[in-house]
């Protein structure tokens, strides 16, 4: 009995051991071949989606995801890059100023994927050393259960009916709230005045958007702030969720994916972000709840085209140059750090 | 003991394990020390000023405070309650609850503060039911902030107490308290002026481990505190050094571990302080089997309330997890056609870094369970059959190993092996592979194997191995024909529980990790902290079925080793 038990705890870890250490096939000649390694903010499941599918597509290479919320990933990817040494060989996340900063060093490559002739000239930052795949916002959603009449924009959220129901991502962990926040203290509509009646009422700032829309959708909070697909990814699991683009102007979060000028293998790398621009990258994307960029995929039903959403302006300059200082006072104001 | 002439590999294997000692434990503290208190390589106060009042993290150094003191006493009343009602009465089920009350211990404490969240979250399953039953408008009960940390801190930790407890109260010689009932005093009155007293040492013992351990938590106070703005020390060691916008952060943060370290080292005396005055009391070897305080009337309710308390506290925290993780969505009510295995099915099949993950813990848990329960055996040998000068040295090398990493918390130690090792030392280059993982596991975890075997050899009776001597066996020999087969069981356990946290570390983990090194703990944590709610309920069950595995094989190992 206790050696049938020994021998069946040691099995299944062994097996889980297994299952962990298996290496890819070489590649065949002239192919792509190789391992990269992607340093992304993209939700985990969403992005390993893509990946696999790149993988399935290019036998013989593995693209090797390192996830974490933008702010983490970025502290990280600058520690590696002072120490001398990164293993991220493409980069992919919200911190359109750091990339700027990273395109002006020579950080990133320039690159030149077939596919980039079907993006607006605008999704093509820095002179091709970045590129928008596809375009999100950061909106207000909010649970149909608990609020049927739905709401209309950034005001809701500091309506004092909903104390204590307010739900936003960190800007410690959050690309997006970090650009929020950089985008609406330069505002004259909001300030740092919006963000004390934030605080006031309560809201939890925790985490990164997608574990806001959860629990949107669980009704832990009444509404929040998250990204417009995270929203539309519950609304087709069936959760009780809604969103609106507010009326006052969406937050567009720039995501730029580029590729490192330290990378072993360029080749892999711009044939990976070639797959997230082409037709069937985009479609995948799209299936996820993602706003395509590709001029030859049509706009899923239930999307709004990116002309008709009212966006704020964000000054990526400002940006840069305040990061530390927005990042201390939002946490000063909201009591976390 | 026998006395002999030092041979040349007796010094040799004396300077390497020196070298080894310091290269693990000396030098990297000594590093974190010196980084403590320089700012550009100036001595500086400045990194310790934020948690004098006034400071910025002076709110953390009291929540620290405030959590380990609630939790302690939280957690050691709940201990002596049950230790006493399963040792000392006859309840029924004594053995079953002994059990199961352990078991969320195995269970890893940032996994328990996220099932929790699945109960008293705001709609949490506890908090809907108690809206439901008393027609509330809000939730009562928020998880988030220091009440959550402090609750749940408590019940991850009450089981250690328990062990302790139980066992002090299953050897103290029941005849004290048997004399002052016969001489007229209650049985509360008994337990309140002999039982309680005598117990005092073993009482202040688990109180230090339970406070030791609630400070240096990092798990439930992130996944707990922070949503509640309720920070402490070791979540704000992990913002300075996982978040930018400090050019200071390192320095600030190895302050704090420093403050951590010298609370853990406080600890430390004060639990040898108790364990010196245990000897004093009777507790002592196995008294005559102790009578049984009969409950009387009161058994089969005292019954139906611990069989509550294991249902509410135990297995509710697993059922939630595993409701979530068959959900479909959440926020969608519990039928049938909302049911799934979705979840389970793209963890095993469709999440590379889950399955590396998973790969990369397996492999160091077997690593450095296999590696330090060696190293105990060797220095434990040394000790026991050593010349005696370094026998001496074997000695104070296990009572040393086998007690300061204890009090180190697992943050100072990922502070201490970064400063130690971010820049290649003798053109080695740790920092950012697996190794810098399996050093710090081994500097943690060292101490398990290093106090189980060392008990058991004490336990064997030196003639058994004296006689095999005087029939012409050399050292080695006896020492692998009499000894070894002999604590043989206690050696398996003490690798089991190694293997069991290093399996699902996380503090140490979540400052080491590197891509491509992921541990299991760390995505968890990491996935959990995304927001993939059903996904990290589907990894938490698959976590908890491994662990709880790994303790049904320790418990078969014990149980034989009890037998012999």
């Amino acid at each position: 009995m206790q050696k049938t038990i020994v021998f069946l705890v040691l099995t299944v870890f062994v097996a889980a051991f297994a299952m962990a250490s298996g290496a890819p096939e070489a590649a065949p000649d002239g192919a792509l071949g190789g391992k990269i390694t992607l340093y992304t903010s993209e939700t985990l499941t969403d992005v390993q989606l893509y990946a696999s599918q790149f993988e399935k597509l290019n036998p013989g290479t593995t693209v090797e995801i390192f996830r974490l919320g933008t702010t983490e990933l970025v502290a990280r990817l600058l520690a590696e890059q002072e120490a001398g040494e990164t293993s991220a060989d493409v980069i992919w996340f919200a911190d359109m100023a750091l990339f700027g900063d990273f395109a002006a060093n020579g950080d990133l490559l320039s690159i030149d994927p077939p596919e980039a002739v079907n993006i607006p000239a605008q999704y093509v930052y820095f002179g091709g050393k970045a590129y928008e795949t596809r375009l999100i916002y950061q909106v207000v959603a909010y649970n149909t259960n608990l609020i049927p009449g739905g709401v209309r924009g950034w005001a809701d959220l500091i309506e004092p009916q909903w104390r204590g129901k307010v739900g936003s991502a960190s800007p410690f962990s959050s690309g997006a709230t970090l650009t929020q926040a950089a985008t609406l203290v330069n505002d004259d509509r909001f300030g740092w005045d919006f963000y004390e009646q934030l605080a006031a009422n309560e809201a939890v700032v925790s985490g990164g958007n997608g574990g806001i829309a959860t629990k949107i959708a669980s009704g832990e909070f009444a509404l929040g702030l998250t990204i417009d697909f995270m929203a539309r990814a519950q609304m087709a699991q069936g959760a009780p969720v809604g969103y609106v683009y507010q009326e006052e102007g969406s937050l567009y979060v720039p995501t730029p994916i580029g590729v490192l000028s330290s990378t072993g293998n360029p080749d892999l790398a711009e044939a990976f972000v070639n797959y997230l621009l082409s037709v069937p990258g985009q479609l995948q994307q799209a299936s996820r709840g993602y706003l395509p960029v590709n001029r030859n995929v049509a706009l899923p039903e239930g999307m709004t085209p990116a002309d008709d959403i009212g966006i704020l302006t964000t000054d990526w300059e400002f940006m840069r140059n305040n990061r530390e200082e927005i990042l201390t006072t939002f946490g000063e104001t909201f009591g976390i750090n | 003991m026998r006395t002999s002439t030092v041979k040349p590999g007796t010094v040799a294997a004396f300077l390497a394990a020196a070298a080894l000692l310091f290269l693990l434990y000396i030098r990297p503290f000594i590093r974190l020390g010196l980084i403590a208190f320089t700012r550009d390589g100036i001595f500086s106060w400045e990194n310790l000023r934020v948690i004098l009042p006034g400071g910025s993290d002076f709110r953390a150094l009291m929540n620290s405070l405030l959590t380990g003191t609630a939790t302690t006493l939280i957690a050691v009343i709940i201990a002596i309650v049950l230790a006493y009602l399963l040792a000392r009465t006859n309840v029924p089920g004594a053995r079953f609850f002994s059990w199961v009350f352990v078991v969320p211990y195995f269970i890893p404490p940032f996994i328990t503060a996220f099932a929790w969240t699945r109960l008293f979250g705001p709609v949490g399953y506890y908090n809907r039911f108690l809206v439901w039953l008393f027609h509330l408008s809000e939730p009562p009960i928020s998880i988030y902030g220091a009440g959550g940390v402090i609750a749940v801190s408590a019940l991850y930790t009450f089981p250690v107490a328990f062990l302790i407890l139980r066992k002090a109260m299953m050897q103290m010689d029941s005849g004290l308290e048997e004399s002052a009932r016969i001489s007229g005093a209650s049985g509360i009155r008994a337990a309140a002026d002999i039982g309680i007293p005598t117990l005092l040492p073993s009482i202040g013992a688990a109180a230090v481990i339970v406070f030791v351990t609630s400070v240096s938590m990092f798990g439930i106070p992130a996944i707990l505190g922070v949503p509640g703005r309720f920070v402490v020390l070791t979540t704000r060691i992990y913002a300075y050094v996982g978040s930018f916008g400090n050019p200071w952060g390192f320095n600030i943060a190895a302050g704090l571990s420093l403050v951590l370290l010298v609370t853990g080292a406080l600890g430390l005396r004060l639990q040898q302080y108790f364990i010196r005055h245990e000897r004093f009391v009777t507790v002592s070897g196995k008294s005559s089997a102790a009578t049984p305080v009969s409950l009387g009337r009161y058994r089969w309710p005292v019954f139906a309330a611990l069989l509550l308390a294991t249902i509410a506290g135990v297995f509710a925290p697993i059922l939630a997890i595993l409701v979530t993780a068959v959900s479909r969505a959440l926020g969608l009510s519990f039928t049938w056609n909302n049911l799934t295995l979705a979840h389970f099915w793209r963890v095993f099949s469709a999440m590379p870094v889950v399955t590396r993950a998973l790969g990369n813990s397996v492999l160091l848990g077997v690593t450095i369970s296999s590696l330090s329960s060696a190293v105990a055996i060797v220095v434990v040998f040394v000790r026991r059959f050593g010349a005696q000068r370094i026998a001496r040295i074997g000695a104070r090398l296990t009572d040393f190993v086998g007690s300061v990493p204890y009090a180190v918390p697992g943050m100072a130690i990922g502070i201490a092996m970064i400063v130690t090792w971010i820049r290649p030392v003798l053109g080695v280059r740790l920092y950012n592979t697996w190794w810098i993982l399996a050093v710090a596991y081994l500097v943690r975890f060292m101490i398990f194997p290093m106090r189980s075997v060392d008990a058991a050899v004490r336990a064997v009776d030196g003639s058994l191995v004296e006689a095999a001597r005087l029939s012409g066996a050399s050292m080695t020999r006896s020492g692998r024909d009499i000894l070894f087969p002999l604590i043989r069981p206690s050696v398996v356990s003490g690798w089991i529980l190694v293997f069991m946290p290093a399996l699902t570390e996380l503090t140490l983990s979540i400052l080491l990790y590197s891509p491509g090194n992921e541990t299991i703990g760390v995505t968890a944590y990491n996935i959990i902290q995304e927001g993939l709610l059903p996904v990290a309920s589907a990894l938490a069950i698959i976590i908890i079925v491994l662990v709880l595995l790994a303790d049904l094989a320790m418990r078969r190992i014990t149980t034989a080793a009890e037998g012999l």
